[in-house]
């Protein structure tokens, strides 16, 4: 018998269009804590919600204890012994932090009813382990803060006896001061020989904790090491891997003069941050997931609730309350999640495109076809929009395709400044050329860009210059001459050039 | 993390209950005392027990719904199912000539496998929950007319007990039934593992999915569960009049979500309390019945109605909004 809790073994599993896994290894001992790491859309998560029973691979095999098991629903899952804590927060906000704690497999009494004294004494037991002690099992989850929720899940997650604990980025809310206990918690389970497996995008956790390291990238299982003969930047260029250099072509850049400048953007998650832009400049917004980067925008854009300094924009001061007023000045947002926010899935290519310039386009009733037609044609066109007809439906085309929609109905408002949030996430890397491209050819139009993202070799190639956004403040700023992957990492895991 | 103060409020359960309906109970004690002040006669403990009576198949009905709402979903079936099983139990004994009982039994299994049906499609397939039922209830209509053809059955006089009959000479028997089930439905909600699952399901249905809760399973017991409360209306409301009629129940699953609102079960999921859905079909009772003994015209009383609602819902949705900011 090996000494093997875990293994899974040429793990793969198709999306539609997508290979989301393919041949994937990981094998974990008892009492082993290692790290699982990879770019956003290397495929981590959707490995562990194979293990989680919530996909089923195509296929592949998972010994536990060497035992061959299939795993088809999360029932079977945590019957094994797996306890996972999920990315996205999932706890049922409505009711109590010892519901929570135990949903879905509450102590009962006679088979029939809730135990609800037992599960709140137990609750409290699990909260002291984690130093929430001071906090009643019975309260409401909502009434909890983001952070105090993760820990309500880590909680979660030391009820019922695991063998496996699957944490899939944990500490992406938590404060240095939890993580730390978070740390201490994994230490000791350890020693009782659970096996855990701890996915971040912090490298100096991953450092800190794991035993062992698996690095996946774009579905592909890349290597297992020991932590200990690691180092940041093997590690680093594990992760990025490919030739990034052809993916981006080369370009001439016509930066121009300062013609914007924002000052002193504070909100709920935003805290007093200043920037400016250049004409025929791609500023890049470089952050972790939930950094802030995307609320930087939207207080700018006054969608979230902001105090703002003076905004600058070709030397006058402007007033920007709202997205509407943001527009009348040039200043167009594409947000990050275009299949909700961007993009009325439901209508035509015609419909979506003209949407923003409707007020241009309809005099009274009468709605001038020939300048809709030749503003269509214009767009579709310069963007490379790959479609039969403008009257197809935009959830029909693909998703780099649905990019360029979204592109060409706001380069259709003839901006001074566009906003592109995470343009490149969830589509392919032919496609993910095309919008760099037009990403060139928008700026050397002497449009200014600015280009949130979160995979790093996009900054690095594409951007003039680059803010690292961390905690909802700008830790950082990197020009084109400096740029480069560890310079990048060092600013956005926390530190600064202070440490 | 914050050092919280830990909070020391009662768990004595009536006070849990009055501090989560305080609102409501004010409301109706108001509404209750002016009533009174204008017509005597309201406060007497036989107009009490005929409002209780009155109200009984608009909480019975609310039961079922409450379930219904807090996971999200909503059952438009119920007041044609009360049609569907109050024609099939007055066919059943005077055209088929079978005993009570069988009668009794036949429209229980009849409104529990209307339930059953939406389950089905609502458990095993992502259908919407309001144009499901809503086809189940153009369903049930028309099975009304296909049993009765179209008129009205005639039930022996003697079938009236129930529906009409007291306990012990004072209380309705429907009010009996009215405060058992909501016995065995509040059990059921706050105290079984059943009812943890249909309220985690309503918060948060990936969480649920997460924890291993059979989403399925929950969501077709729900269903059977408003269809049986469904049936038991039925049957009391063809004791009643001691006929089937085709036209029974019409609408009438929407007082049951009116009383459910009303009493604060959240439109959104995930929240309620099968007391709030009581108290809410009281005040509604109460204002019917007050209304009507002072003569107020019927549509008056239903434009009364309806800005009540609308205020109750009003008032809880900006609560929750202060709340969540």
């Amino acid at each position: 018998m090996s000494d093997y809790v875990l293994r899974m073994q040429g793990i793969s599993k198709e999306f539609p269009g997508v290979k989301a896994l393919d041949n994937i290894h990981l094998n974990l001992k008892k009492g082993e804590i290692h790290a699982l790491i990879g770019e956003n859309g290397a495929g981590k998560s959707t490995l562990i919600k194979v293990l989680a029973g919530i996909y089923r691979p195509d296929s592949g095999e998972i010994y536990i204890n060497d035992e061959k098991v299939v795993i088809d629903d999360v029932a079977s899952s945590k019957k094994l012994g797996i306890s996972i804590i999920h990315q996205e927060l999932s706890l049922a906000k409505n009711m109590t932090i010892a519901e929570n704690i135990f949903l879905g497999s509450y102590p009962l009494k006679k088979g029939f009813a809730v135990d609800d004294k037992r599960m709140n004494e137990e609750a409290a037991k699990y909260l002291a382990m984690i130093g929430m002690e001071h906090f009643p099992p019975d309260r409401k989850v909502a009434s909890l803060s983001i952070a105090q929720q993760q820990m309500v899940e880590i909680c979660r997650s030391l009820a019922g006896e695991n063998r496996i604990l699957v944490l899939d980025e944990p500490t992406t809310s938590l404060i240095a001061e939890e993580v730390e206990r978070l740390m201490e918690i994994m230490r000791t389970l350890k020693s009782k020989g659970v096996a855990i497996i701890f996915v971040s995008h912090k490298l100096n956790e991953i450092f800190e904790i794991s035993d062992n390291i698996t690095v996946l990238r774009d579905g592909q299982y890349v290597a297992t090491e020991k932590t200990a003969e690691m180092t940041t930047d093997k590690l680093i260029s594990m992760m990025v891997g490919r030739e990034i250099q052809d993916i981006y072509p080369p370009h001439e850049t016509n930066i121009q003069e300062t013609f914007f400048e924002a000052n002193h953007i504070s909100s709920d998650r935003v805290h007093d941050v200043s920037f400016h832009l250049k004409k025929g400049e791609i500023l890049g917004f470089y952050g972790l997931m939930g950094a802030g980067r995307s609320e930087i925008m939207r207080a700018l854009l006054g969608i979230d609730k902001a105090q703002k300094g003076d905004v600058i924009l070709d030397g006058r001061k402007i007033q920007i309350n709202s997205p509407k007023d943001a527009m009348k000045e040039g200043i167009v947002l594409a947000p990050e999640d275009r299949r909700h926010e961007g993009l009325i899935l439901k209508q035509t290519v015609d419909f979506n495109i003209t949407l923003p310039i409707l007020g241009e386009l309809i005099k009274g009733i009468r709605m001038n076809r020939k300048k809709k037609d030749e503003i269509l044609d214009t767009y579709a066109k310069r963007l490379r929009i790959k479609t039969s007809s403008y009257d197809n439906k935009v959830g029909n085309l693909s998703g780099g395709n649905q990019q360029k929609v979204v592109l060409a109905k706001w380069m259709a408002t003839n901006p001074k400044i566009l906003i592109l949030d995470e343009p490149t996430k969830g589509i392919d890397v032919g496609a993910k050329q095309e919008i760099y491209k037009l990403v060139y050819e928008i700026v050397n139009m002497g449009v200014g860009v600015i280009f949130i993202s979160s995979e790093m070799p996009e900054v690095i190639n594409l951007c003039d210059r680059i803010y690292m956004v961390y905690e909802g403040k700008i830790n950082g700023e990197i020009s084109r001459d400096e740029i480069s992957e560890t310079a990048i990492m060092k600013y956005t895991i926390g530190g600064n050039e202070n440490e | 993390m914050n050092k919280e103060r830990v909070q020391t409020k009662s768990q004595n359960p009536v006070m849990i209950y009055i501090r989560n309906n305080l609102g409501m109970l004010i409301g109706l004690i108001a509404i209750c005392i002016l009533i009174s002040l204008l017509q005597p006669n309201f406060r007497t403990v036989k107009n009490m027990f005929n409002i209780m009576r009155s109200i009984s198949i608009t909480g019975i009905l609310g039961f079922g719904m409450t379930m219904c709402i807090i996971i999200n979903g909503i059952d438009l079936a119920q007041g044609s199912v009360v049609g569907f099983t109050s024609c099939l139990c007055a066919w059943s004994i005077t055209n088929a000539g079978l005993p009570f009982g069988a009668a009794i039994v036949i429209s229980l299994a009849a409104g529990l496998l209307v339930g059953v049906f939406n389950g089905f499609f609502l458990s095993c397939f992502p259908l919407p929950p309001f144009v499901v039922t809503l086809a189940t209830q153009l369903i049930g209509r028309g099975l009304c007319y296909v049993i009765t053809r179209g008129n009205m059955i005639n039930v022996d006089a003697s079938f009236g007990a129930l529906g009409n009959g007291y306990f012990l000479n004072v209380i309705p028997i429907p009010v009996i039934i009215l405060l058992v089930l909501f016995l065995i439905s509040m059990l059921l909600l706050s105290k079984s593992k059943f009812g943890r699952d249909v309220y985690a399901i309503g918060g948060n249905k990936e969480a649920a999915r997460f924890s291993g809760i059979n989403i399925r399973k929950v969501t077709w017991i729900v269903y059977a569960y408003s269809g049986l409360m469904a049936a038991i209306c039925g049957i009391i409301s063809c004791s009643r009049v001691t006929t089937g009629q085709p036209t029974t129940g019409n609408a009438m699953e929407f007082d049951a979500v009116a009383a459910c609102y009303l009493g604060g079960i959240s439109y959104l999921g995930g929240e309620g309390r099968m007391g709030s859905t009581l108290l809410g079909a009281i005040v509604l009772g109460v204002l019917a019945n007050g209304m009507s003994m002072l003569q107020i015209p019927w549509y008056i009383q239903n434009i009364t109605k309806g800005l009540i609602i609308l205020i109750a819902v009003f008032f809880d949705v900006m609560r929750k909004h202060r709340v969540k900011e």
